[in-house]
């Protein structure tokens, strides 16, 4: 009985083509308004809990601030097609790049912060993003009116299909091909070195400050594409999106997805996205059960929600064919 | 003048409560060496309890009932948070225990927004003292409050870590938890302790700007960071620091508000942690993971 | 009289104080390659600090560091390794999450030079460096001796034992010039140990220069050329073996002094603090 045993690389071409084809799926069956709409959101915080995932997972950087980079993005994206007139792609590249300028930039101070005090200080600039979010209405419109009447993407135009859509899944698709390569690579090897001990990372010759303020300028920047995404789904919002919540529910999708693996980034985004539809009075009880998910994740489950259920169903299906 | 001044004792009101907010931080840190970040909660369900329980309106009497029970739920969530955090806080990676922690700050939130529901609720003053005016500057009667309680409780834990066999049992205990337990003290028993009185004061503050702060299941998040920017901004661990760092916090915060960044208040004060943290962590020898790599 | 004139790492004068604590004061030696040196000295001598100067994770105070006549004094970490130095710690750091060969892989990253603007940039690399680096890792990993069928373990269930061979293979996979291994033989049993200090041999016949901080004095005597013995954060000895072993100093830092003559013992004990 031979393990069919692929390469890492094969495997990840695979999950991609295999994403694709779901994607592609997804766009084609679901027609409905409303279940269209949660798979977008879906696929738009995937791409910034990717991101997460491979700060705090892989790099072990505890970022409660990451709804800051959502907030750049999405602004960013409002003011350059509402002000500047530019093209929803340019713009949507302005929404990935701005963020991680200003995300290298915090990081090299910031960084050299850890564990507690790194949570608390991401969580203070994040606090602080929402605080100029709602209060620099000149840029940002404030909580009324905010950004408003985003014109409907219509990349091709004439084609009367939801470009979104497409364009989303897309983005995510590059996203997972690109994270994968990064951690198969020196760089993710790195990552997980510099997690275990920054000591034993820096001994091993790994520049640890640079490699950390790059993958936070890559968590913030695909924070940022997500934000970007977000303004062109919702076409009208204000700040009120981008408070802590939005930290906290990313994290969630990160903690109920997997800290070692990026597939649990899908997994967690689907989840998070769907919960509140799942659970009637969900909103009533939203942190309280966020709250209960991360410390029960946290004290049994330390790999992550979907990573533990994983590979117990691994172990189940191996048994099974043992038999 | 007078608005100065007026800037000057709205900022020591604030700060009075963002220093017994950082006192919370330095008693665990000191017991502990933990990072309480649901220190901040500790305040919120004082406020929402007291608010809950106090009958509103004439006297005092029901107030104190209402503050007392305020003070005991948030001292036996202490205890309750103490078991959770600690026992974990040996065993595994750091990070794991930041989203523990993180964790169980969203459930207390949850759960108040559960049981007290999600709307601001109000609390009439405390009554005893008057509101003073002098000249034209208002001193609200709850600060007379507030700022009492302030020096008894500074008072009070500085004849605790000073003079009782129990503080220094405490802070024993977290330099030398080995050493300690050696010599019959228990650090787990410490550390329940630490929470405990840090739980206590929080509720106290919390339930005493009630009145001029109404309290909202949304508020812990605020003065968590407020406070520890206070503890950080004094020197983490020192008690006084700590008192002297959240008067610091609550004048710049006042003095903002007053000349015009009003609605940038609160960012000041995040920002400024945020700058104390990467320049200046000084009190936070050892604890800070700063490398020449 | 200079026996360090060929030093290839070369400590002069380092000193390292904690907070008016001396833990290191006025250290000179130098390590040869081609041979290998043991650090010995009583606990609390001060041996792990002069490791985490040499590497870096602690500046000292005062004093000066040369590797291969340049000076390394103000370097960084990362550039030490890439320099040439190397070190084990004492007890096997794993990086989690990463297979045996994986952690080797971590060591010969070294070479790659692959950072995040190569992934945007120049994609097409990652295999390469990938391939290269696996390369150099076998053939660290084959060095030491680890069973091939645990390569592809996780290096966190691995035993002790084999935990240290791949702490060994990872630092040899970046081909240092100078090794610092801390406390290598503790954990071992007596056929271990010999396997070891046969392998630390041939490291040095290899060209390398070894450090040695050790416990095991059977170990040290058998495999060191050369022999620093530390106490109280100074030097007190520092030859060939044959030297240490009949040096009053080091009998008496270990040792204490023969019983027959304890009074005259404490006397000279007494003049020895105050010379």
């Amino acid at each position: 009985m031979a393990r069919f045993m692929l390469t890492s690389q094969a495997r990840d071409a695979v999950g991609l083509l295999a994403l694709a084809v779901v994607l592609l799926v997804v766009d084609l069956t679901i027609t409905g308004h409303f279940h269209r709409n949660l798979a977008l959101q879906a696929i738009i915080f995937a791409i910034a809990a990717v991101g997460l995932t491979l700060l705090l997972g892989f790099a072990g950087q505890v970022s409660l601030g990451q709804n800051a980079f959502v907030a750049i993005g999405a602004y960013a994206l409002g003011n350059m097609v509402q002000k500047v007139g530019l093209h929803p792609l340019p713009a949507l590249a302005v929404s990935t790049l701005l963020p991680a300028i200003v995300g290298y930039a915090v990081s090299r101070p910031i960084l050299r912060l850890s564990g507690h005090y790194l949570a608390l200080a991401t969580l203070a600039l994040g606090a602080s993003a929402y605080i100029f979010a709602s209060q620099w209405t000149s840029v940002t419109g404030g909580l009324d009116p905010g950004i408003v009447d985003l014109p409907k993407l219509a990349l091709v135009p004439g084609l009367e299909r939801d470009q979104l859509f497409t364009l989303a899944a897309l983005c995510l698709l590059a996203v997972m091909g690109f994270s994968l390569l990064l951690v198969h690579s020196p760089v993710g090897r790195a990552l997980q070195a510099i997690c275990t001990s920054e000591t034993v990372a820096a001994g091993a010759g790994i520049r640890v400050d640079r490699t950390k303020a790059a993958i936070f300028a890559l968590a913030a920047a695909f924070a940022g594409l997500s934000g970007g995404l977000y303004a062109l789904f919702m076409r009208s919002f204000n700040a009120t999106s981008f408070s802590i919540l939005l930290s906290i529910e990313l994290l969630m999708m990160v903690i109920v997805g997997s800290l070692s693996t990026i597939w649990g980034a899908l997994v967690g985004a689907l989840l998070v996205v769907l919960l509140p539809h799942m659970l009637e009075h969900f909103e009533a009880a939203k942190l309280f059960i966020y709250g209960a998910i991360m410390t029960l994740v946290v004290m049994f489950m330390p790999n992550g929600l979907a990573s533990t259920l994983f590979a117990g169903v691994n172990r189940l299906l191996r048994g099974d064919r043992a038999r | 003048m007078a608005f100065l001044l007026q800037i000057l004792v709205s900022g020591i009101l604030v700060g009075s409560i963002y220093g017994i907010a950082a006192l919370g931080f330095t008693i665990v840190f000191n017991a502990t060496r933990v990072i309480n970040f649901a220190n901040g909660e500790f305040l919120m369900v004082g406020g929402l309890a007291t608010a809950m329980l106090a009958i509103s309106g004439v006297g005092w009497m029901p107030t104190v009932v209402a503050v007392g029970a305020a003070i005991v739920a948030t001292s036996l969530l202490g205890a309750a948070m103490q078991v959770l955090a600690l026992n974990y806080s040996r065993s595994r990676d750091l990070h794991m225990l930041v989203m523990l922690t993180i964790g169980i700050t969203l459930m207390l939130r949850g759960l108040a927004s559960l049981v007290f529901g999600r709307d601001v609720l109000f609390v009439s003053d405390f009554g005893l003292f008057p509101s003073l005016v002098v000249g034209q500057v208002f001193i609200p009667a709850q600060g007379v409050w507030i700022v009492v309680a302030l020096v008894l409780v500074s008072l009070g834990l500085w004849a605790l870590f000073k003079h009782t066999m129990v503080g220094k049992a405490m802070q024993a205990a977290s330099l030398e938890p080995r050493a300690a337990s050696l010599c019959g003290i228990e650090p787990r028993r410490m550390a329940l302790l630490s929470f405990v009185i840090a739980g206590a004061i929080g509720g106290l503050a919390g339930a005493l700007m009630a009145p001029i702060a109404p309290p909202f299941y949304e508020n812990g998040v605020m003065l968590g960071l407020k406070g520890f920017a206070a503890a950080i901004a004094g020197g983490l661990g020192n008690p006084m620091g700590a008192v002297i760092g959240g008067l610091l916090i609550g004048l710049i915060e006042s003095a903002s508000a007053g000349y015009g960044a009003s609605g940038f208040k609160d960012a000041i004060s995040f920002l400024l942690l945020v700058a104390i943290l990467i320049v200046r962590p000084a009190g936070l020898i050892g604890k800070l993971e700063v490398k020449r790599v | 009289m200079n026996p360090h004139a060929n030093a290839h790492l070369k400590l002069s004068g380092i000193a390292k104080y904690f907070f008016g604590l001396r833990a290191v004061n006025d250290l000179s030696f130098g390590i040869a390659r081609g041979e290998v040196t043991a650090l010995i000295g009583p606990n609390g001598a001060g041996k792990t600090t002069v490791i985490n100067l040499i590497t870096g994770v602690l500046a000292q105070s005062r004093g000066a560091l040369h590797l291969g006549g340049r000076e390394i004094s103000n370097l960084h970490m990362a550039e030490r390794v890439r320099a040439g130095i190397s070190r084990t710690y004492q007890t096997p750091q794993m990086i989690k999450g990463l297979t045996a060969l994986e952690n080797v892989t971590v060591g010969a990253d070294l070479f790659g030079s692959f950072t995040m603007a190569d992934l945007f940039f120049r994609p097409w690399r990652v295999d390469g460096a990938n391939a290269r680096s696996r390369a150099r890792a076998r053939e660290a990993l084959a060095r030491t001796g680890l069973r091939e069928s645990l390569w592809e373990t996780q290096a966190d269930v691995l035993s002790y034992g084999d935990q240290r061979r791949v702490e060994l293979a990872r630092s040899l996979a970046q081909e240092p010039s100078v090794l610092l291994l801390d406390e290598p033989a503790a954990g071992l049993n007596p056929t271990e140990t010999e396997e070891l200090g046969a392998f630390l041999s041939g490291l040095a016949r290899d060209g390398l220069a070894v450090l040695l901080v050790e416990h095991d004095m059977p170990l040290v005597m058998s495999v060191a050329q050369h022999i620093v013995v530390m106490k109280f954060g100074e030097k007190i000895a520092d030859g060939a073996p044959a030297e240490i072993r009949e040096n009053a100093a080091v009998i008496e830092a270990y040792l204490g002094v023969p019983e027959e003559d304890e009074f005259a013992a404490t006397d000279m004990t007494l003049e020895a603090r105050h010379a």
